[in-house]
């Protein structure tokens, strides 16, 4: 659908331009035919002069479009100054309404779109580097833009949210990103985004809905199957739907978090060394402080919470956890350490910090 | 019946008929052409044309392609006509009313494709 909707605005927009154009024809010819009729002044033999055809669109293109020579070629009988006078105000009436109807269609926010659409559209195909297909500018977007403009690699950014693609153009990349706000969920826009172009290296799905991501992950895999695609995906069903596609690198935040935890937890200099290794380009080396050993307290038990929970158990560091609702603490299967403490529902999680009880540490 | 048809349809032929209407008769005879007749052909075609802006199928595109070579044609006979009389002096000679009437021969023949297509579609029409 969004492939014949910025096309078919163009030719709506043409549609709509039908009636003002053929009112400014028809007052223009009316206008020089009747200026072709009416009796002018005698000539020197008396004769009654006509304007011809040639004087009469002279006349009335200076005169349509108010620069007003005045009456060329003589001056000009009363019959004439009537029809004029009539001619004059029939055409402000034309030029009002044509103009009017182009201004309403200028701030059309479906043309607007449209024409968005073409340019990007245009920018991509004329890109002669290699880039990458960039879904979602987020925080994680914004970074991976930089680290790929440092690289020296373009970047074409799809971003549903306005103020987001304003924010890509605030930022001074070396290079120019080409932007388009728009539903990277839609194929035929990832197809105005160059997926299928022989100089996309990959595709990077990083919007923060699931859904998304995966729709990204299956066009990219159908349509450009070559492709490397790093997708993100915070469900554990969405990670199994896309790896079901072939996706190659399926990136769960969460669970790289856990890992980063755990690794931090077990051997902080190996840690450490990741993360240089791994860091962006440019990044100078800061000392982060290690996680803590000893017993933790986590708010919040989510697909997040459960994630944390397993790396804290893995370190077999005693948790505890708080979470308003009671259903969705369940003791992981296989748990070794602690048993959850659910907090009364009705007491919100902040004030009953204290009065949670202790938890039975055991290794 | 389909009111935008009806006018579709009106301007298409009406444009040929005025084109054929003016190209009708010895070529180089001035009192066989008419210039209120070039003019009226001019102005149905140019709103023909505007008719058809914004259609997107194939034939729709076609229509427009003839429609534009037809304006083109007319317009320049209109221009030779005003160049001859207005700005050579040379008026209507036999040769520059033989090139206005050629050109405007063009023009119908341009026209004459657009009507062709017209029958050709409402044949093609099935229901």
């Amino acid at each position: 659908m969004t492939s014949s909707t910025p096309t078919s605005t163009i030719f709506l927009v043409l549609r709509r331009l039908r009636t003002p154009l053929i009112v400014l024809i028809i007052i223009f010819a009316l206008s020089v035919l009747g200026l072709t009729l009416v009796p002018g002044p005698p000539d020197a033999n008396g004769a009654i002069q006509r304007l011809s055809f040639f004087h009469a669109v002279y006349f009335f293109s200076y005169t349509a479009t108010t620069i007003g020579f005045g009456e060329i070629p003589y001056a000009f009988s009363e019959q004439q100054r009537l029809w004029v006078t009539l001619c004059i105000y029939l055409s402000v009436i034309g030029w009002a309404y044509t103009l009017g109807t182009v201004f309403a269609m200028l701030q059309d926010k479906n043309f607007l779109n449209a024409v968005a659409v073409q340019r990007f559209a245009r920018q991509v195909r004329r890109l002669r580097e290699h880039f990458f297909l960039v879904c979602g500018y987020g925080e994680t977007g914004r970074l991976i833009c930089k680290a790929l403009d440092e690289l020296g690699y373009r970047a074409v950014v799809i971003e549903k949210d306005e103020a987001k693609v304003g924010d890509l153009e605030l930022q001074s990349y070396s290079a120019d990103m080409p932007a388009l706000c728009a539903d990277a969920g839609e194929p035929d826009t990832l197809l105005f985004a160059g997926l299928t172009s022989r100089y996309c290296r990959g595709v990077i799905a990083l919007t923060n809905d699931d859904s998304t991501n995966l729709a990204v992950a299956i066009a990219a895999r159908l349509l450009a199957p070559a492709l490397p695609a790093l997708c993100r995906a915070e469900h554990s069903d969405t990670v199994a739907n896309m790896a079901s596609f072939g996706t190659r690198h399926i990136i769960n935040p969460f669970e790289k978090f856990g890992e980063y935890m755990a690794l931090a937890l077990h051997s902080p200099a190996a840690y450490h060394l990741l993360l240089w290794l791994t860091g962006l380009p440019g990044t100078t080396v800061t000392r982060h402080r290690d996680p803590p050993a000893g017993k933790w307290v986590l708010c919040g038990y989510g697909s997040f919470g459960k994630v944390m929970t397993q790396a804290l158990e893995n370190a077999a560091l005693p948790v505890t956890i708080i979470d308003r609702a009671r259903r969705s603490i369940q003791p992981i299967t296989g748990s070794r350490a602690t048993a959850p403490v659910p907090m009364p529902s009705a007491a919100p999680a902040s004030t009953t910090r204290s009065a949670s009880s202790p938890p039975p540490a055991t290794t | 019946m389909n009111l935008e048809k009806v006018i579709f349809g009106f301007f298409i032929v009406f444009a040929a008929t005025l084109n054929f209407g003016f190209f009708i008769g010895e070529i180089d005879n001035p009192s066989h052409h008419d210039i209120y007749e070039l003019f009226a052909a001019i102005v149905v075609n140019l709103i023909a044309t505007v008719l058809k802006f914004g259609d997107r199928t194939q034939i729709g595109a076609i229509h427009l392609a003839t429609s534009l070579v037809a304006d083109l044609q007319l317009l320049a006979a209109a221009m030779v006509w005003g160049y001859a009389v207005h700005v050579a002096g040379t008026g209507l000679s036999a040769g520059v009313m033989s090139s206005i009437v050629s050109l405007s021969g063009g023009a119908l023949f341009a026209n004459v494709i657009s009507v062709v297509i017209l029958i050709a579609e409402t044949i093609m029409q099935r229901r």
